[in-house]
């Protein structure tokens, strides 16, 4: 029986944190079980993310009341410690569960070297103990600290494999991490200078127009950009991604960055909306439309499949940068652009797993030479199409829905007179061309005639869940509503 | 000659110098991170960087009447302990690449999309090869 | 309750579509594809008025409902796919790659009652999309190279009628403010949004300068398949029309006038064409572009006439059902080719069988083509059309005439390859067959009993001498012809004529560029400069993105960056 009363929600928001760096500690303090640890935590920390947004679901029908926040040890806003739970960080809660217990389940066959999994497990839960965090902090300085936990934890993880290749692109990574860390900080310290709190919410209701704002709004959102892996400062991306065990690229490409975009959108939708002007918006979302064809055109060039998921991700979220002009003409439409991000996380994710079954069952992942193992797993290559027609927008994806709705909001802003708004439009249903040209390219040779070789051995778990993640991408569609709904329960967003 | 005076006074008073000295500082960072190609130095920059930010910090901290804001000094030691915690890691990664690759700079460009992609998932099935380029790699350090 | 009874609609087949997928080598599994469209015939016999349901958390908030004209389609649909659905079972028996078929089937089904159920536009545009695309599989299943062709061109206006359907859709429901596909008609999509509907719809329906996939597709496709694409689907965009355009009480004279044109041209071109073909199947295609146009030309006078519109779209739901039979019924006979009987009773059914759709469609008294052709011109008769239009129901009456002689041009060329059955009675394919040929007979029955209100029909519409004359006309023209012009093996003008002339035009221009030697917009030998300018761009590519990883840029771009959003936000 669900409670109806939204008394539980701080227990239940403040529990969750509790309880995913509890079996992060766990794992750390005890490594001969990190695996055991972590598939049973991941199961726990799952079930308790569901049933939290099923409690939240039940309790906040009105979006006033519906951010819950906890003040942790009882010391209230301007001093203590703030957590918040609304539409949107229970949205991307549960997106974060789902991607994170796929990459649980997919890790169990893949990284099965006994020393190697003590040192994955631990750093695995950090990362996602860290990513909760990030979604419930209500506090600038919060979120920076949290965004460190989730950066160092990753590029731990992106060095995992010890390669030069690998610990090369991680030193980069985290080198322009730290950069885009104290850019943020930089403006949070800003922020504190102006007006004395930290807080979100106490924030937004004092924040005007003025020098320092603006000041703390570019260093913060430049930083959070490079984080976000937003074009032009994209770069680190992909040699990071690419070269990442196939599960860390998955939640890297898919919950990582997703996580400092979901930062830009909180602030801009917060404590900088007074400061925003046409101007911005059309700078925003030039810089999406060069993402898209940027991104789209290195996912063309690139040889290796994980650099072609990689670079697809820095078109993919190109999107969400044009849609920033389109939310200064319709505000509403900040829940189409999360929704997306939604969409594209669950789909990306499953792109990266399939690409690491076929590159551990071929040796390698250079496209040129994957077409025999292509052929001879129908399954994988299924996934991996099927995640695709999801990139690409096709009907009867989590994507058609996305896009449908991104469309609608740019129509909107050509009706409404802006004639720049026929870019967004004409990029918005031209990304999708382009996303179909480079997922093409990755399974085209599958259905070439030619050799097969089903290629090394992969346990059933490598096999199956990119498929299963696939299905849960295409049929987001289907919760369209729902999301949108949760997403309305965000006090103070329009 | 007074009116200089007190400009100077006016400027390094604590309000306004910290501030100043602190995005001087950051500024300075930036460009050492882009123009050193050393790793460590790079590292060093980001320190420069991060010490600029504590330092506008305890700007803010300092500033108004009476005795310096408490927040203030501890967000800047929470800051000190997570930025030496990233220059730890950062260095024990610059460490390994050396041993690796023989240098303290990183490798150049993009994805390269010859280099040869070592699998963790496949190790087991040959776990009699081990790392070989790892030693060949701290002779040339060495 | 309800919800669930429409949603098992296209959900059945969709399910048995997986598992066939999964299990390809289940006969048992096999042998319910028929009956997936049984939920659809139930539901359009037993829903009681008004059933709808909405799913407010299913895509955008999907809304089903059984309106009276959506149950007219939804009988028609799952009838005809019901009894395709045996005589499949029968014809492709021995087909090794037959689960292929099957599952192509079923999600053509699923998309074809979906959309008959769906009242929003996300959810219409999808279930329509399933439909078209998935028809494809059907289309190319024999795998012979006229089948790819055919498929290919199918494909290329399938695509292009999904994204004018899209374009229209998102334009006219960003116009209506919501996407319930009565909100969109009713804020009467205007400018682009009202032609991209027509073309997008228009090209599934067959209308005139885009009809010409049909004669490619249904000779290429397996007997039910082209009973249930020129039965079933090609009423999709019929309905849509009904759907979306702006029938309401102002009506719209423009988009009518055009509807009536290009539907008489349809009907009398396709005629003209028809009956220059020789294969028995490219014929009924060209038969139901023609009966297509008929029923554009309905659609085009509800435009015109609004006060007229509720018994002129009743006419029209009763044409379309009507032609959905017989044309079903129709195809299947070209499959029956094979089944002569020897039995004197079996070879008087087969007879009865053969000749009763093509008498209903020709319109003979007391069948079903006679009650719908004389309530399609009923409200013509009363209204006074001013022009040329005043001439409609004339040349409505005459096309008749045209559909009689088409139709024995199929019976004729059909007959020429009858075979006797050698193994007995196929007796799936005589249930489904004849099933829909007496369908002829009782659908003016049921439709005098328990017509719709709007259709007030009475057993005098059953006859009449406009009926009678052009079926008589078409007989003597037929005769004349028979008599008097030889017939040819190859057909005089081209199955697919539009395509043939665009596909010549498309060899003419490239042959004649070879022979002339001429430079054309890009150098010769093609293909070794392309795949330098392909490497010479991918290097470029990568070297710029070399470039972008430097610190020097990425400093540079940081800053850059800082400073352009400070620039922007001082902007104001």
């Amino acid at each position: 029986m669900i409670p109806a009363n939204a008394e539980w929600l701080p227990a239940g928001s403040a529990g969750l944190v509790a309880l995913s760096l509890g079996v992060a500690v766990l794992a750390t303090a005890w490594p001969r079980q990190a695996h055991r640890i972590g598939l049973l935590g991941a199961l726990a920390v799952t079930a308790w993310v569901l049933g939290l947004s099923a409690l939240f679901l039940h309790a906040g029908p009105d979006p006033n009341t519906a951010a819950t926040r906890i003040a942790l040890g009882g010391w209230e806003a301007p001093l203590g410690l703030m957590l918040q739970l609304d539409g949107l960080s229970m949205t991307l809660l549960v997106l974060t569960a789902v991607v994170a217990l796929a990459t649980s389940l997919y890790s169990l066959g893949y990284v099965h070297d006994r020393i190697e999994r003590r040192q994955f497990w631990p750093l695995w839960l950090w990362l996602w103990a860290g990513l909760n965090m990030l979604f419930l902090s209500g506090d600038a300085f919060n979120l920076y600290i949290t965004l460190e936990v989730v950066s160092l934890a990753a590029v731990a993880l992106v060095a995992f494999t010890g390669t030069a290749a690998a610990v090369s692109g991680a030193v980069r990574y985290l080198l322009v991490n730290i950069l885009g860390s104290l850019s943020f900080l930089m403006g949070v310290v800003l922020l504190f200078g102006e007006h004395g709190v930290l807080d979100l919410v106490l924030l937004e209701a004092r924040t005007e127009a003025g020098p320092t704002e603006r000041m703390a709004a570019v260093l913060m959102t430049a930083g959070l950009m490079l984080k976000a892996a937003l074009f032009p400062l994209h770069v680190w991306l992909a040699p990071a991604h690419g070269s990442a065990p196939a599960p860390v690229s998955a939640v890297l490409s898919g919950l990582v960055v997703t996580g400092s975009f979901y930062l830009i959108l909180r602030l801009w939708m917060g404590v900088f909306a007074p400061l925003t002007t046409p101007a911005f918006g059309i700078l925003v979302g030039l810089l999406g439309v060069g993402a898209l064809i940027w991104g789209s055109l290195q996912a063309l060039r690139a040889g290796r499949l994980k650099s072609i998921v990689a670079y697809s991700t820095v078109a993919q979220f190109g999107y969400l940068l044009v849609a920033f002009p389109l939310m200064l003409v319709d505000p509403g439409a900040w829940r189409v652009v999360v929704f997306f991000a939604v969409v594209h996380a669950l789909a990306k994710a499953s792109v990266f797993l399939a690409a690491g079954t076929l590159q551990h069952a071929a040796g390698h992942d250079r496209l040129a030479e994957l077409g025999a193992v292509l052929r001879a797993r129908p399954r994988t290559v299924f996934a991996l199409g099927l995640a695709g027609v999801s990139l690409m927008g096709l009907p009867f994806s989590g994507g058609f829905i996305a896009k449908y709705l991104l469309l609608e909001a740019g129509l909107g802003t050509v009706l409404a007179g802006s004639l720049i708004g026929v870019l967004w439009v004409l990029a918005i249903a031209g990304g999708g061309l382009l996303a179909a040209a480079y997922v093409l390219r990755m399974v085209a040779s599958a259905f070439h005639r030619g050799r097969r070789d089903v290629g090394e051995a992969v346990s059933p778990w490598m096999d199956w869940v990119p498929l299963g993640l696939a299905t849960v991408a295409a049929l987001a569609g289907l919760a369209g509503t729902l999301t949108l709904n949760t997403l309305a329960l965000t006090p103070g967003a329009p | 000659m007074n009116g200089l005076a007190e400009t100077v006074a006016h400027t390094l008073a604590p309000g306004l110098l910290y501030p100043t000295g602190g995005a001087i500082l950051f500024a300075l960072g930036l460009y050492g991170l882009i123009r050193r190609h050393h790793l460590v130095l790079r590292i060093l920059a980001l320190n420069i960087m991060g010490s600029g930010v504590f330092m506008v910090l305890l700007g803010v901290a300092a500033r108004g009447e009476g005795a310096p804001d408490p927040v203030a000094q501890a967000l800047t030691l929470t800051g000190i302990v997570v930025a030496v915690s990233a220059t730890a890691f950062a260095l024990a990664l610059v460490v390994h690449l050396t041993r690796l690759t023989g240098h303290a700079v990183m490798l150049p460009g993009p994805p390269d999309d010859d280099a040869p992609v070592e699998d963790i998932s496949r190790e087991a099935h040959h776990a009699d090869g081990g790392p070989a380029e790892s030693s060949a790699g701290e002779d040339r350090s060495a | 309750m309800s919800g669930v009874l429409l949603l098992a609609v296209p959900l059945v087949p969709l399910m048995l579509a997986v598992f066939i997928g999964l299990r390809p080598g289940r006969a048992r599994l096999n042998r319910l594809v028929p009956w997936a469209a049984l939920p659809g015939l139930a539901l359009a016999a037993l829903a009681p008025p008004g059933l709808e349901a909405t799913f407010s958390s299913l895509l955008m908030g999907t809304h089903l409902a059984v309106d009276p004209t959506g149950r007219a389609f939804l009988g028609l649909t799952a009838g005809l796919w019901l009894a395709a659905g045996l005589f499949a079972l029968s014809d492709r028996r021995d087909d090794p790659r037959r689960h292929r078929f099957y599952v192509f089937w079923l999600l053509a089904l699923a998309g074809n009652l979906g959309l008959i159920l769906a009242q929003d536009a996300i959810a219409f545009y999808l279930f329509f999309s399933l439909m078209s695309l998935s028809a494809y599989g059907l289309v190319i299943h024999s795998g012979k190279p006229e089948a790819w062709r055919a498929g290919r061109i199918y494909l290329i206006l399938a695509v292009i009628g999904e994204v004018f359907l899209f374009a229209g859709l998102v334009l006219a429901a960003h116009a209506a403010g919501q996407s319930s596909l009565a909100a969109v008609a009713a804020a009467r999509p205007e400018g682009w949004a009202q032609v991209l509907l027509v073309l997008g719809l228009g090209i599934k329906a067959g209308m005139l300068p885009l009809h010409f996939w049909l004669p490619l597709a249904h000779p290429a496709a397996p007997v039910p398949a082209s009973a249930v694409l020129s039965g079933a689907m090609i009423k999709a965009g019929l309905l849509g029309w009904m759907r979306l355009l702006p029938i309401d009480a102002a009506g719209h004279a423009a988009l009518g006038e055009a509807l009536v044109l290009l539907g008489l041209a349809a009907a009398f071109l396709g005629v003209a064409v028809g009956v220059l073909q020789v294969r028995p199947k490219t014929i009924l295609a060209y038969s139901s572009i023609s009966q297509m146009g008929l029923m554009t030309t309905g659609i085009g006078l509800a435009l015109l006439l609004p006060e007229a519109r509720g018994w002129l779209l009743a006419a029209v739901t009763l044409y379309a059902v009507h032609h959905g039979l017989a044309k079903g019924a129709l195809f299947l006979t070209a499959g029956m080719q094979r089944q002569w009987p020897v039995a004197r009773p079996a070879r008087a059914a087969f007879a009865l069988f053969t000749l009763l759709p093509a008498l209903a469609l020709a319109g003979l008294p007391f069948t079903s083509g006679a009650l719908a052709k004389n309530a399609l011109k009923e409200p013509l008769a009363a209204e006074a059309l001013s022009g040329w239009l005043a001439h409609t129901e004339w040349l409505l009456t005459l096309a008749a005439a045209g559909t009689t002689v088409l139709l024995l041009r199929f019976l004729w060329r059909w007959r020429a390859d009858l075979e006797t059955a050698t193994d007995g009675l196929d007796r799936p394919r005589w249930w489904a067959w004849g099933g829909l040929s007496l369908m002829a007979l009782l659908l003016p029955l049921a439709t005098l009993l328990a017509g719709p209100t709007a259709l007030p029909l009475s057993v005098h519409d059953l006859y009449g001498s406009s009926l009678l004359w052009p079926v008589m006309l078409g007989l003597g023209l037929a005769l004349l012809a028979w008599r008097g012009v030889r017939d040819r093996e190859t057909p005089r003008v081209p199955e697919g004529d539009l395509a043939v002339l665009a596909e010549a035009a498309w060899d003419s221009v490239r042959r004649t560029r070879r022979r002339l030697a001429l430079p054309g917009p890009w150098p010769p030998r093609i293909p070794a400069r392309m795949r330098a300018l392909r490497l010479g761009a991918r290097r470029r590519l990568e070297a710029a993105e070399r470039m972008l990883t430097r610190w020097e840029t990425i400093g540079l771009l940081f800053s850059a960056a800082m400073l352009g959003l400070y620039l922007t936000l001082l902007a104001g």
